[in-house]
Protein backbone atom coordinates (compact mmCIF):
# COMPACT_ATOMS: atom_id res chain seq x y z
CA UNK A 1 0.00 0.00 0.00
CA UNK A 2 1.35 3.21 -1.00
CA UNK A 3 1.26 6.46 0.83
CA UNK A 4 -1.94 8.78 0.17
CA UNK A 5 -0.87 11.91 -0.92
CA UNK A 6 -0.88 14.26 1.52
CA UNK A 7 -4.08 16.04 2.14
CA UNK A 8 -3.88 16.97 5.94
CA UNK A 9 -1.92 19.94 5.83
CA UNK A 10 -1.31 21.93 9.06
CA UNK A 11 -4.38 22.07 10.63
CA UNK A 12 -6.13 19.93 7.87
CA UNK A 13 -7.96 17.49 10.86
CA UNK A 14 -10.94 17.81 12.07
CA UNK A 15 -11.94 15.94 15.12
CA UNK A 16 -15.48 14.28 16.30
CA UNK A 17 -18.64 13.42 14.24
CA UNK A 18 -19.96 10.05 13.33
CA UNK A 19 -18.33 6.71 13.61
CA UNK A 20 -17.76 6.68 9.72
CA UNK A 21 -16.09 10.45 9.97
CA UNK A 22 -14.17 9.64 12.76
CA UNK A 23 -12.96 6.61 11.03
CA UNK A 24 -11.98 8.45 7.64
CA UNK A 25 -10.47 10.80 9.88
CA UNK A 26 -8.66 8.53 11.91
CA UNK A 27 -7.52 6.53 8.63
CA UNK A 28 -6.30 9.83 6.95
CA UNK A 29 -3.97 10.73 9.72
CA UNK A 30 -2.92 7.02 9.69
CA UNK A 31 -1.98 7.07 6.08
CA UNK A 32 -0.12 10.47 6.35
CA UNK A 33 1.67 9.83 9.61
CA UNK A 34 2.80 5.92 9.30
CA UNK A 35 5.99 6.79 7.37
CA UNK A 36 7.51 9.58 9.85
CA UNK A 37 6.32 6.87 13.19
CA UNK A 38 8.36 4.12 11.06
CA UNK A 39 11.70 5.92 10.83
CA UNK A 40 10.65 7.08 14.17
CA UNK A 41 10.13 3.43 15.60
CA UNK A 42 13.42 2.25 13.46
CA UNK A 43 15.46 4.30 15.07
CA UNK A 44 14.22 3.06 18.33
CA UNK A 45 14.08 -0.64 17.46
CA UNK A 46 16.91 -1.10 14.85
CA UNK A 47 14.83 -3.77 13.35
CA UNK A 48 12.08 -3.27 10.57
CA UNK A 49 9.69 -6.00 11.77
CA UNK A 50 9.40 -5.13 15.30
CA UNK A 51 9.21 -1.11 14.19
CA UNK A 52 6.20 -2.01 12.39
CA UNK A 53 4.34 -3.86 15.05
CA UNK A 54 5.14 -1.02 17.24
CA UNK A 55 3.72 1.36 14.70
CA UNK A 56 0.53 -0.76 14.56
CA UNK A 57 0.11 -1.01 18.20
CA UNK A 58 0.95 2.67 18.92
CA UNK A 59 -1.68 3.63 16.18
CA UNK A 60 -4.25 1.02 17.62
CA UNK A 61 -4.09 2.95 21.27
CA UNK A 62 -4.38 6.32 19.40
CA UNK A 63 -7.54 5.18 17.74
CA UNK A 64 -9.24 3.76 21.27
CA UNK A 65 -8.09 7.68 22.19
CA UNK A 66 -9.23 9.73 19.18
CA UNK A 67 -11.82 11.14 20.79
CA UNK A 68 -10.16 11.90 23.83
CA UNK A 69 -7.31 14.01 21.97
CA UNK A 70 -9.22 17.03 21.75
CA UNK A 71 -6.66 19.45 20.34
CA UNK A 72 -5.62 18.42 16.39
CA UNK A 73 -2.40 19.83 17.05
CA UNK A 74 -1.57 16.92 19.91
CA UNK A 75 -2.19 14.35 17.96
CA UNK A 76 1.61 14.11 17.09
CA UNK A 77 3.02 14.37 20.81
CA UNK A 78 -0.02 12.24 21.78
CA UNK A 79 1.09 9.15 19.46
CA UNK A 80 4.85 9.76 19.71
CA UNK A 81 4.37 9.80 23.54
CA UNK A 82 2.39 6.09 22.94
CA UNK A 83 5.24 4.79 20.36
CA UNK A 84 8.57 5.36 23.22
CA UNK A 85 6.46 4.21 26.17
CA UNK A 86 5.34 1.21 24.26
CA UNK A 87 8.68 0.59 23.42
CA UNK A 88 10.50 1.02 26.62
CA UNK A 89 8.34 -1.37 28.17
CA UNK A 90 10.04 -4.06 29.80
CA UNK A 91 7.47 -6.28 28.41
CA UNK A 92 8.10 -5.96 25.12
CA UNK A 93 12.04 -5.78 24.97
CA UNK A 94 12.59 -7.97 27.91
CA UNK A 95 12.19 -11.59 25.89
CA UNK A 96 14.59 -13.62 23.94
CA UNK A 97 12.20 -14.38 21.38
CA UNK A 98 12.41 -17.94 20.03
CA UNK A 99 12.35 -17.41 16.51
CA UNK A 100 10.29 -20.62 14.31
CA UNK A 101 9.41 -18.85 11.22
CA UNK A 102 11.45 -18.47 8.54
CA UNK A 103 10.52 -15.54 6.57
CA UNK A 104 12.82 -12.79 6.88
CA UNK A 105 11.28 -9.46 5.88
CA UNK A 106 14.50 -7.97 3.90
CA UNK A 107 15.99 -4.55 5.11
CA UNK A 108 16.38 -1.99 1.88
CA UNK A 109 19.47 -1.62 0.78
CA UNK A 110 21.21 1.43 1.76
CA UNK A 111 22.08 3.99 -0.63
CA UNK A 112 24.55 6.29 1.25
CA UNK A 113 25.16 9.74 -0.62
CA UNK A 114 28.41 10.11 2.00
CA UNK A 115 29.57 6.40 3.12
CA UNK A 116 32.77 7.62 4.82
CA UNK A 117 31.96 5.66 8.00
CA UNK A 118 29.95 8.36 9.99
CA UNK A 119 27.05 6.75 9.43
CA UNK A 120 28.09 3.33 10.54
CA UNK A 121 29.58 5.18 13.92
CA UNK A 122 26.91 7.06 14.69
CA UNK A 123 24.26 4.29 14.54
CA UNK A 124 27.02 1.96 16.18
CA UNK A 125 26.84 4.03 18.98
CA UNK A 126 22.50 4.62 18.90
CA UNK A 127 22.16 0.91 19.59
CA UNK A 128 24.89 0.35 22.55
CA UNK A 129 22.58 2.88 24.41
CA UNK A 130 20.26 2.16 27.08
CA UNK A 131 16.76 2.37 26.16
CA UNK A 132 15.75 4.94 27.48
CA UNK A 133 19.08 7.25 26.54
CA UNK A 134 18.52 6.02 23.06
CA UNK A 135 14.95 7.17 23.11
CA UNK A 136 16.33 10.28 24.36
CA UNK A 137 18.78 10.81 21.41
CA UNK A 138 16.29 9.56 18.78
CA UNK A 139 13.64 12.44 20.49
CA UNK A 140 16.03 15.00 20.66
CA UNK A 141 18.29 14.42 17.52
CA UNK A 142 16.10 12.77 14.89
CA UNK A 143 12.45 14.34 15.74
CA UNK A 144 14.03 17.53 16.96
CA UNK A 145 12.40 18.15 20.35
CA UNK A 146 13.27 20.23 22.89
CA UNK A 147 14.88 19.21 25.81
CA UNK A 148 11.13 19.97 28.05
CA UNK A 149 9.22 18.46 24.97
CA UNK A 150 11.78 15.50 25.18
CA UNK A 151 11.28 15.02 28.85
CA UNK A 152 7.87 15.27 28.99
CA UNK A 153 7.16 12.64 25.89
CA UNK A 154 9.02 10.20 27.84
CA UNK A 155 8.12 11.32 31.22
CA UNK A 156 11.25 12.38 32.59
CA UNK A 157 12.82 15.30 34.36
CA UNK A 158 14.82 17.77 31.75
CA UNK A 159 17.75 17.00 34.20
CA UNK A 160 17.65 13.44 33.02
CA UNK A 161 17.18 14.28 29.00
CA UNK A 162 20.30 16.67 29.43
CA UNK A 163 22.66 14.08 31.43
CA UNK A 164 21.81 10.95 28.43
CA UNK A 165 22.00 13.36 25.98
CA UNK A 166 25.38 14.16 27.10
CA UNK A 167 26.28 10.87 27.85
CA UNK A 168 25.28 9.72 24.50
CA UNK A 169 27.86 12.37 22.69
CA UNK A 170 30.40 11.60 24.73
CA UNK A 171 29.90 8.01 23.46
CA UNK A 172 29.99 9.10 20.41
CA UNK A 173 33.02 11.44 20.72
CA UNK A 174 34.55 8.17 21.97
CA UNK A 175 33.61 5.60 19.36
CA UNK A 176 34.00 8.04 16.17
CA UNK A 177 37.30 7.84 14.49
CA UNK A 178 39.42 10.26 14.84
CA UNK A 179 39.69 11.21 10.65
CA UNK A 180 35.72 11.48 10.74
CA UNK A 181 35.39 13.67 13.64
CA UNK A 182 33.56 16.29 12.79
CA UNK A 183 36.75 18.40 13.51
CA UNK A 184 38.38 16.98 11.17
CA UNK A 185 36.42 16.63 8.43
CA UNK A 186 35.70 20.59 8.51
CA UNK A 187 39.16 21.37 7.89
CA UNK A 188 39.68 18.43 5.28
CA UNK A 189 37.10 20.87 3.32
CA UNK B 1 34.21 22.52 24.06
CA UNK B 2 30.44 23.94 22.44
CA UNK B 3 31.52 24.07 19.08
CA UNK B 4 32.78 20.48 19.07
CA UNK B 5 29.48 19.37 21.26
CA UNK B 6 27.22 21.46 18.20
CA UNK B 7 29.14 19.28 15.77
CA UNK B 8 28.68 16.11 17.70
CA UNK B 9 25.10 16.67 18.04
CA UNK B 10 24.80 17.59 14.22
CA UNK B 11 26.80 14.73 13.28
CA UNK B 12 24.27 12.52 15.75
CA UNK B 13 21.18 14.31 14.10
CA UNK B 14 22.62 13.78 10.83
CA UNK B 15 23.41 10.14 10.86
CA UNK B 16 20.04 9.11 12.55
CA UNK B 17 18.52 11.32 9.42
CA UNK B 18 20.50 9.33 7.25
CA UNK B 19 19.50 5.74 8.64
CA UNK B 20 15.90 6.59 8.81
CA UNK B 21 15.44 7.67 5.26
CA UNK B 22 16.47 3.85 4.42
CA UNK B 23 12.66 3.16 5.83
CA UNK B 24 9.48 4.27 4.32
CA UNK B 25 6.24 3.14 2.73
CA UNK B 26 3.25 2.08 4.85
CA UNK B 27 2.38 -1.85 4.95
CA UNK B 28 -0.47 -1.79 7.51
CA UNK B 29 -4.27 -0.70 6.44
CA UNK B 30 -6.95 0.99 9.03
CA UNK B 31 -8.83 -2.48 9.49
CA UNK B 32 -5.57 -3.84 10.70
CA UNK B 33 -5.30 -1.31 12.83
CA UNK B 34 -9.10 -1.59 13.85
CA UNK B 35 -8.51 -5.29 14.74
CA UNK B 36 -5.40 -4.66 16.94
CA UNK B 37 -7.48 -1.75 18.27
CA UNK B 38 -10.91 -4.13 19.21
CA UNK B 39 -8.14 -6.64 20.49
CA UNK B 40 -6.68 -3.92 22.75
CA UNK B 41 -9.86 -2.80 24.16
CA UNK B 42 -11.25 -6.50 24.71
CA UNK B 43 -8.68 -6.86 27.17
CA UNK B 44 -9.20 -3.80 28.64
CA UNK B 45 -12.55 -4.95 29.05
CA UNK B 46 -11.34 -8.03 30.60
CA UNK B 47 -9.00 -6.96 33.22
CA UNK B 48 -11.87 -4.20 33.76
CA UNK B 49 -13.81 -7.56 35.72
CA UNK B 50 -15.63 -9.36 32.67
CA UNK B 51 -13.12 -11.75 32.20
CA UNK B 52 -11.88 -11.55 35.91
CA UNK B 53 -15.61 -12.93 36.67
CA UNK B 54 -15.37 -15.82 34.62
CA UNK B 55 -12.11 -17.06 36.10
CA UNK B 56 -13.78 -16.75 39.73
CA UNK B 57 -15.96 -18.84 38.43
CA UNK B 58 -13.62 -21.18 36.93
CA UNK B 59 -11.98 -21.60 40.01
CA UNK B 60 -15.02 -22.00 42.46
CA UNK B 61 -15.74 -25.73 43.00
CA UNK B 62 -18.55 -26.96 45.52
CA UNK B 63 -17.09 -28.25 48.78
CA UNK B 64 -18.60 -29.18 51.76
CA UNK B 65 -19.78 -27.13 54.40
CA UNK B 66 -19.28 -28.15 58.13
CA UNK B 67 -23.26 -28.75 58.08
CA UNK B 68 -22.84 -31.28 55.17
CA UNK B 69 -24.85 -28.87 53.11
CA UNK B 70 -23.28 -28.11 49.35
CA UNK B 71 -22.62 -24.65 49.13
CA UNK B 72 -20.56 -22.39 46.59
CA UNK B 73 -17.50 -20.16 47.15
CA UNK B 74 -18.62 -18.01 44.48
CA UNK B 75 -17.77 -14.39 45.39
CA UNK B 76 -21.17 -12.58 44.59
CA UNK B 77 -22.96 -15.13 47.92
CA UNK B 78 -22.27 -13.63 51.42
CA UNK B 79 -19.67 -15.73 53.03
CA UNK B 80 -20.90 -17.93 55.84
CA UNK B 81 -20.13 -16.51 59.07
CA UNK B 82 -16.86 -18.29 60.66
CA UNK B 83 -17.20 -20.05 63.89
CA UNK B 84 -15.85 -18.26 66.74
CA UNK B 85 -14.21 -21.13 68.73
CA UNK B 86 -14.75 -24.00 67.03
CA UNK B 87 -11.37 -25.68 65.72
CA UNK B 88 -11.56 -28.83 63.82
CA UNK B 89 -8.83 -31.45 64.14
CA UNK B 90 -8.35 -33.91 61.47
CA UNK B 91 -5.81 -36.39 61.31
CA UNK B 92 -3.66 -36.78 57.92
CA UNK B 93 -4.27 -40.20 56.36
CA UNK B 94 -4.60 -41.98 53.21
CA UNK B 95 -6.64 -44.36 54.69
CA UNK B 96 -10.35 -44.91 53.56
CA UNK B 97 -10.44 -41.32 51.68
CA UNK B 98 -13.15 -40.79 49.66
CA UNK B 99 -12.58 -39.40 45.95
CA UNK B 100 -13.62 -36.16 45.44
CA UNK B 101 -13.45 -33.72 42.21
CA UNK B 102 -11.00 -33.50 40.23
CA UNK B 103 -8.53 -30.70 41.48
CA UNK B 104 -10.22 -27.17 39.91
CA UNK B 105 -6.31 -25.83 39.83
CA UNK B 106 -3.90 -27.33 36.69
CA UNK B 107 -1.22 -29.83 38.44
CA UNK B 108 1.99 -31.40 36.92
CA UNK B 109 2.59 -34.87 36.28
CA UNK B 110 5.96 -36.28 33.98
CA UNK B 111 4.16 -36.23 31.36
CA UNK B 112 2.51 -32.65 31.61
CA UNK B 113 0.06 -30.89 32.82
CA UNK B 114 -3.62 -31.36 33.88
CA UNK B 115 -6.03 -28.83 33.01
CA UNK B 116 -9.18 -28.70 35.24
CA UNK B 117 -11.37 -27.94 32.25
CA UNK B 118 -9.47 -29.92 30.17
CA UNK B 119 -7.15 -33.42 30.86
CA UNK B 120 -3.80 -34.04 30.01
CA UNK B 121 -1.68 -31.93 27.74
CA UNK B 122 1.82 -33.20 27.23
CA UNK B 123 4.32 -31.08 27.51
CA UNK B 124 8.10 -31.25 26.52
CA UNK B 125 9.56 -30.14 29.42
CA UNK B 126 8.81 -30.30 33.29
CA UNK B 127 7.14 -26.95 33.32
CA UNK B 128 7.03 -25.26 37.04
CA UNK B 129 3.91 -23.26 36.34
CA UNK B 130 1.65 -22.63 34.24
CA UNK B 131 -0.47 -19.25 33.78
CA UNK B 132 -3.01 -18.45 31.63
CA UNK B 133 -2.92 -15.40 29.30
CA UNK B 134 -6.09 -13.68 28.10
CA UNK B 135 -4.00 -11.25 25.78
CA UNK B 136 -2.69 -13.85 23.27
CA UNK B 137 -4.30 -16.94 24.27
CA UNK B 138 -1.20 -18.43 25.15
CA UNK B 139 0.62 -19.20 28.17
CA UNK B 140 3.13 -18.11 30.79
CA UNK B 141 5.11 -20.38 32.12
CA UNK B 142 7.98 -20.86 34.43
CA UNK B 143 11.01 -22.98 32.78
CA UNK B 144 12.21 -26.27 34.35
CA UNK B 145 14.99 -25.05 36.07
CA UNK B 146 12.76 -22.25 37.80
CA UNK B 147 15.11 -19.65 36.36
CA UNK B 148 13.04 -18.46 33.10
CA UNK B 149 9.25 -17.25 32.27
CA UNK B 150 8.73 -18.71 29.28
CA UNK B 151 6.08 -17.13 26.33
CA UNK B 152 4.39 -20.02 25.24
CA UNK B 153 1.76 -19.99 22.17
CA UNK B 154 -1.87 -21.16 22.63
CA UNK B 155 -0.55 -24.91 22.09
CA UNK B 156 2.43 -24.46 24.20
CA UNK B 157 5.30 -23.77 21.94
CA UNK B 158 7.95 -21.97 23.42
CA UNK B 159 8.22 -18.30 22.02
CA UNK B 160 10.25 -16.61 24.45
CA UNK B 161 11.74 -16.66 27.24
CA UNK B 162 12.87 -14.24 30.29
CA UNK B 163 15.60 -14.18 32.73
CA UNK B 164 14.08 -14.53 36.28
CA UNK B 165 15.58 -14.91 40.03
CA UNK B 166 13.37 -15.87 42.85
CA UNK B 167 10.30 -17.22 41.43
CA UNK B 168 7.02 -16.01 39.98
CA UNK B 169 4.24 -14.91 41.73
CA UNK B 170 0.41 -14.37 41.00
CA UNK B 171 -2.64 -13.22 42.32
CA UNK B 172 -5.90 -15.75 42.84
CA UNK B 173 -7.30 -14.93 39.68
CA UNK B 174 -3.83 -15.10 37.64
CA UNK B 175 -4.85 -11.73 36.09
CA UNK B 176 -1.36 -10.36 37.61
CA UNK B 177 1.99 -12.06 37.28
CA UNK B 178 4.92 -10.51 38.79
CA UNK B 179 8.60 -11.50 39.01
CA UNK B 180 12.30 -10.16 39.23
CA UNK B 181 14.28 -9.79 36.09
CA UNK B 182 17.88 -9.31 35.44
CA UNK B 183 19.05 -6.05 33.28
CA UNK B 184 21.93 -4.36 31.18
CA UNK B 185 22.35 -2.17 34.55
CA UNK B 186 20.88 -3.60 37.53
CA UNK B 187 17.31 -5.69 38.16
CA UNK B 188 13.81 -4.96 37.11
CA UNK B 189 11.12 -5.96 39.04
CA UNK B 190 8.16 -6.58 36.55
CA UNK B 191 4.62 -6.61 37.08
CA UNK B 192 2.56 -8.56 34.22
CA UNK B 193 -1.29 -8.46 33.64
CA UNK B 194 -2.28 -11.31 31.93
CA UNK B 195 -5.36 -9.67 30.78
CA UNK B 196 -4.13 -5.92 29.84
CA UNK B 197 -0.93 -4.84 29.13
CA UNK B 198 -2.06 -1.50 29.47
CA UNK B 199 -1.35 -2.17 33.35
CA UNK B 200 1.72 -3.90 33.21
CA UNK B 201 4.51 -1.51 35.83
CA UNK B 202 8.08 -1.52 36.20
CA UNK B 203 10.41 -1.14 39.19
CA UNK B 204 13.91 -0.48 38.33
CA UNK B 205 16.53 -1.41 40.63
CA UNK B 206 20.64 -1.31 40.94
CA UNK B 207 22.57 -5.08 40.62
CA UNK B 208 22.22 -5.54 44.35
CA UNK B 209 20.48 -7.03 46.31
CA UNK B 210 18.65 -9.45 44.55
CA UNK B 211 15.07 -8.46 44.62
CA UNK B 212 12.62 -11.33 44.41
CA UNK B 213 8.37 -11.09 43.81
CA UNK B 214 7.00 -12.38 47.21
CA UNK B 215 3.15 -11.33 46.77
CA UNK B 216 0.28 -8.86 45.64
CA UNK B 217 -0.52 -6.60 48.83
CA UNK B 218 -3.90 -5.12 47.87
CA UNK B 219 -4.70 -3.46 44.81
CA UNK B 220 -1.48 -2.33 42.78
CA UNK B 221 1.33 -2.86 45.71
CA UNK B 222 3.83 -5.63 45.13
CA UNK B 223 5.58 -7.02 47.84
CA UNK B 224 9.03 -7.75 47.79
CA UNK B 225 12.40 -8.98 49.41
CA UNK B 226 15.50 -7.90 49.32
CA UNK B 227 18.96 -10.55 49.85
CA UNK B 228 22.12 -9.03 50.28
CA UNK B 229 25.43 -10.35 49.62
CA UNK B 230 26.25 -11.13 53.08
CA UNK B 231 22.72 -12.76 53.15
CA UNK B 232 20.93 -9.78 54.85
CA UNK B 233 16.87 -9.61 54.24
CA UNK B 234 14.71 -6.70 53.18
CA UNK B 235 11.30 -5.97 53.28
CA UNK B 236 9.72 -3.67 50.42
CA UNK B 237 6.21 -2.64 48.79
CA UNK B 238 6.54 -1.13 45.28
CA UNK B 239 3.55 0.52 44.75
CA UNK B 240 1.41 1.78 41.83
CA UNK B 241 2.60 5.58 41.71
CA UNK B 242 6.47 3.77 40.86
CA UNK B 243 7.58 4.54 44.28
CA UNK B 244 9.52 1.65 46.48
CA UNK B 245 9.63 1.59 50.25
CA UNK B 246 11.21 -0.36 52.30
CA UNK B 247 9.83 -1.97 55.64
CA UNK B 248 11.69 -0.75 58.86
CA UNK B 249 11.61 -3.38 61.45
CA UNK B 250 13.88 -6.81 61.97
CA UNK B 251 12.30 -9.35 60.13
CA UNK B 252 13.69 -12.26 59.36
CA UNK B 253 12.15 -12.50 55.40
CA UNK B 254 8.84 -11.62 54.10
CA UNK B 255 6.62 -14.91 53.58
CA UNK B 256 3.28 -13.39 51.58
CA UNK B 257 1.08 -11.31 51.13
CA UNK B 258 -2.68 -10.67 50.61
CA UNK B 259 -4.30 -9.41 47.24
CA UNK B 260 -7.86 -8.47 49.08
CA UNK B 261 -6.86 -6.82 52.60
CA UNK B 262 -3.17 -5.58 51.69
CA UNK B 263 -1.84 -7.33 54.89
CA UNK B 264 1.78 -8.87 54.86
CA UNK B 265 3.08 -12.24 56.50
CA UNK B 266 6.29 -12.04 57.78
CA UNK B 267 8.62 -14.22 59.68
CA UNK B 268 9.97 -12.48 63.01
CA UNK B 269 12.60 -14.89 64.20
CA UNK B 270 14.61 -17.99 63.40
CA UNK B 271 16.08 -19.76 66.50
CA UNK B 272 19.13 -22.21 66.62
CA UNK B 273 16.64 -25.07 67.23
CA UNK B 274 15.40 -24.04 63.69
CA UNK B 275 12.20 -22.79 65.53
CA UNK B 276 10.82 -19.80 64.41
CA UNK B 277 8.12 -16.94 64.78
CA UNK B 278 6.01 -15.23 62.58
CA UNK B 279 3.76 -12.09 62.30
CA UNK B 280 0.94 -10.98 60.26
CA UNK B 281 1.56 -6.95 59.30
CA UNK B 282 -0.91 -4.21 58.16
CA UNK B 283 -1.33 -2.82 54.87
CA UNK B 284 1.22 -0.67 55.25
CA UNK B 285 3.80 -2.65 57.02
CA UNK B 286 4.39 -0.62 60.07
CA UNK B 287 2.10 -2.43 62.53
CA UNK B 288 1.77 -5.76 63.76
CA UNK B 289 -1.38 -7.15 63.91
CA UNK B 290 -0.20 -10.39 65.97
CA UNK B 291 2.02 -12.86 66.43
CA UNK B 292 2.89 -15.95 66.65
CA UNK B 293 5.38 -18.32 67.77
CA UNK B 294 3.24 -21.84 67.55
CA UNK B 295 2.92 -21.95 63.52
CA UNK B 296 5.04 -20.89 60.49
CA UNK B 297 2.96 -18.70 58.04
CA UNK B 298 1.95 -19.67 54.70
CA UNK B 299 -0.33 -18.15 51.97
CA UNK B 300 -3.50 -16.21 52.50
CA UNK B 301 -6.66 -17.38 51.23
CA UNK B 302 -8.19 -16.24 47.90
CA UNK B 303 -10.55 -13.97 49.83
CA UNK B 304 -8.12 -12.95 52.76
CA UNK B 305 -9.99 -14.72 55.26
CA UNK B 306 -8.25 -17.10 56.27
CA UNK B 307 -3.76 -17.95 56.19
CA UNK B 308 -2.19 -21.10 55.93
CA UNK B 309 0.44 -22.33 59.02
CA UNK B 310 2.46 -24.89 59.63
CA UNK B 311 4.99 -26.17 62.84
CA UNK B 312 7.70 -23.54 63.48
CA UNK B 313 9.97 -26.11 63.31
CA UNK B 314 11.01 -26.85 59.83
CA UNK B 315 12.60 -30.65 59.53
CA UNK B 316 13.19 -30.35 55.81
CA UNK B 317 11.30 -33.23 55.53
CA UNK B 318 7.96 -31.13 54.23
CA UNK B 319 5.46 -30.45 56.77
CA UNK B 320 4.37 -32.67 59.84
CA UNK B 321 1.14 -30.62 60.12
CA UNK B 322 -1.27 -27.94 58.36
CA UNK B 323 -2.88 -25.53 59.86
CA UNK B 324 -5.43 -22.75 58.79
CA UNK B 325 -5.77 -19.67 60.90
CA UNK B 326 -8.03 -16.88 60.89
CA UNK B 327 -5.85 -14.30 59.15
CA UNK B 328 -7.39 -11.18 60.58
CA UNK B 329 -6.59 -12.69 64.85
CA UNK B 330 -4.39 -15.52 64.49
CA UNK B 331 -7.05 -17.63 65.82
CA UNK B 332 -7.07 -21.52 64.96
CA UNK B 333 -9.82 -22.24 62.67
CA UNK B 334 -8.23 -25.84 61.44
CA UNK B 335 -5.80 -28.36 61.97
CA UNK B 336 -4.23 -31.44 59.95
CA UNK B 337 -2.34 -33.43 62.41
CA UNK B 338 -0.05 -36.66 61.74
CA UNK B 339 -1.36 -40.05 63.15
CA UNK B 340 -0.70 -40.67 66.97
CA UNK B 341 0.48 -43.83 65.47
CA UNK B 342 0.88 -46.03 62.29
CA UNK B 343 2.61 -43.75 59.08
CA UNK B 344 3.60 -40.80 58.80
CA UNK B 345 2.39 -38.45 56.28
CA UNK B 346 4.47 -35.89 54.22
CA UNK B 347 2.72 -33.09 52.82
CA UNK B 348 4.22 -30.66 50.53
CA UNK B 349 3.23 -28.30 47.64
CA UNK B 350 0.57 -26.53 49.40
CA UNK B 351 -2.15 -24.28 47.28
CA UNK B 352 -5.29 -22.71 47.78
CA UNK B 353 -7.78 -23.84 45.54
CA UNK B 354 -10.72 -21.74 46.55
CA UNK B 355 -11.64 -19.75 49.05
CA UNK B 356 -12.49 -22.73 51.47
CA UNK B 357 -9.88 -25.68 49.43
CA UNK B 358 -6.76 -26.25 49.56
CA UNK B 359 -4.81 -28.72 47.18
CA UNK B 360 -1.75 -30.48 48.76
CA UNK B 361 0.56 -33.29 47.68
CA UNK B 362 0.85 -36.12 49.81
CA UNK B 363 3.45 -38.87 50.25
CA UNK B 364 2.87 -42.00 52.85
CA UNK B 365 5.10 -44.97 51.99
CA UNK B 366 5.24 -45.18 48.30
CA UNK B 367 1.88 -43.77 47.51
CA UNK B 368 1.12 -40.27 46.21
CA UNK B 369 -1.92 -38.66 45.74
CA UNK B 370 -2.87 -34.92 46.10
CA UNK B 371 -5.27 -34.46 48.77
CA UNK B 372 -8.13 -31.53 48.75
CA UNK B 373 -8.33 -29.90 52.06
CA UNK B 374 -10.72 -28.19 53.84
CA UNK B 375 -11.25 -25.04 55.79
CA UNK B 376 -13.99 -27.23 57.74
CA UNK B 377 -11.84 -29.92 58.04
CA UNK B 378 -12.68 -32.39 55.45
CA UNK B 379 -9.87 -34.31 53.47
CA UNK B 380 -10.28 -36.05 50.12
CA UNK B 381 -8.23 -37.06 47.31
CA UNK B 382 -8.64 -35.68 43.94
CA UNK B 383 -6.94 -37.90 42.00
CA UNK B 384 -6.07 -41.76 42.18
CA UNK B 385 -3.30 -42.17 44.31
CA UNK B 386 0.10 -43.98 42.68
CA UNK B 387 2.65 -45.75 43.62
CA UNK B 388 5.97 -43.16 43.94
CA UNK B 389 9.50 -44.32 42.91
CA UNK B 390 11.56 -43.24 45.98
CA UNK B 391 14.13 -42.55 43.74
CA UNK B 392 11.83 -39.76 41.49
CA UNK B 393 10.30 -37.15 42.11
CA UNK B 394 7.12 -37.13 43.62
CA UNK B 395 4.21 -38.62 40.54
CA UNK B 396 2.15 -34.76 41.24
CA UNK B 397 2.78 -31.67 41.82
CA UNK B 398 1.29 -27.90 41.36
CA UNK B 399 2.90 -24.65 40.08
CA UNK B 400 4.85 -22.83 41.90
CA UNK B 401 3.33 -19.39 42.16
CA UNK B 402 0.06 -21.43 43.54
CA UNK B 403 2.36 -23.18 46.40
CA UNK B 404 4.40 -19.67 47.19
CA UNK B 405 4.63 -19.08 51.15
CA UNK B 406 6.19 -21.80 52.27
Amino acid sequence: MEPRANTLTGTGVTMGGSQTTRDAEFSEYMVMRQPSLLRTAYLLTGDRQTAEDLVQTSLAKLYLSWDKVQKRESLDGYVRRILVNEHNSLWRRGWKKREHATGVIPERQHTDAYDDGRRDAVWEVVQTLPRRARAVVVLRYYEQLSEAETADALGISVGTVKSQASRALAALRERTPDHLHPRHLEEDR
Amino acid sequence: MNTQHDELETLLGAGLRDRAADVDGTWVDFPGVRGRATSIRRRRRVAAGVGVAAAVALFAPLAVSVTGVLQSDREDQPAPPAPTELVVRTTLTLEDLERGDDPAIEYFTADGVVLPDGGLHELDSSLQALVPSEVDGGWLAVGPAADEVLELSEDFSETGAMAMSGGLVTNPDRSLAAWSTPTSDGQTLLLHSTTDPDMDREWDFPPTPQVEAVGFAGVGNLLFRTIGQDGSHGIGLASEDGTTTMLEGDYVKAISADPTTGRIAVQTKSRADLSSCSAVLDPTGTTTEWETCDFLLGAFSPDGRHVLASDPVQSGLGMGSLSVLDAATGRLVASFEQPRRGRLMLVGGVAWESDSTIVAGALEGTTTTLLRLGVDGTLEETVEPVENDPNSDLAFYLGQDRRRGF
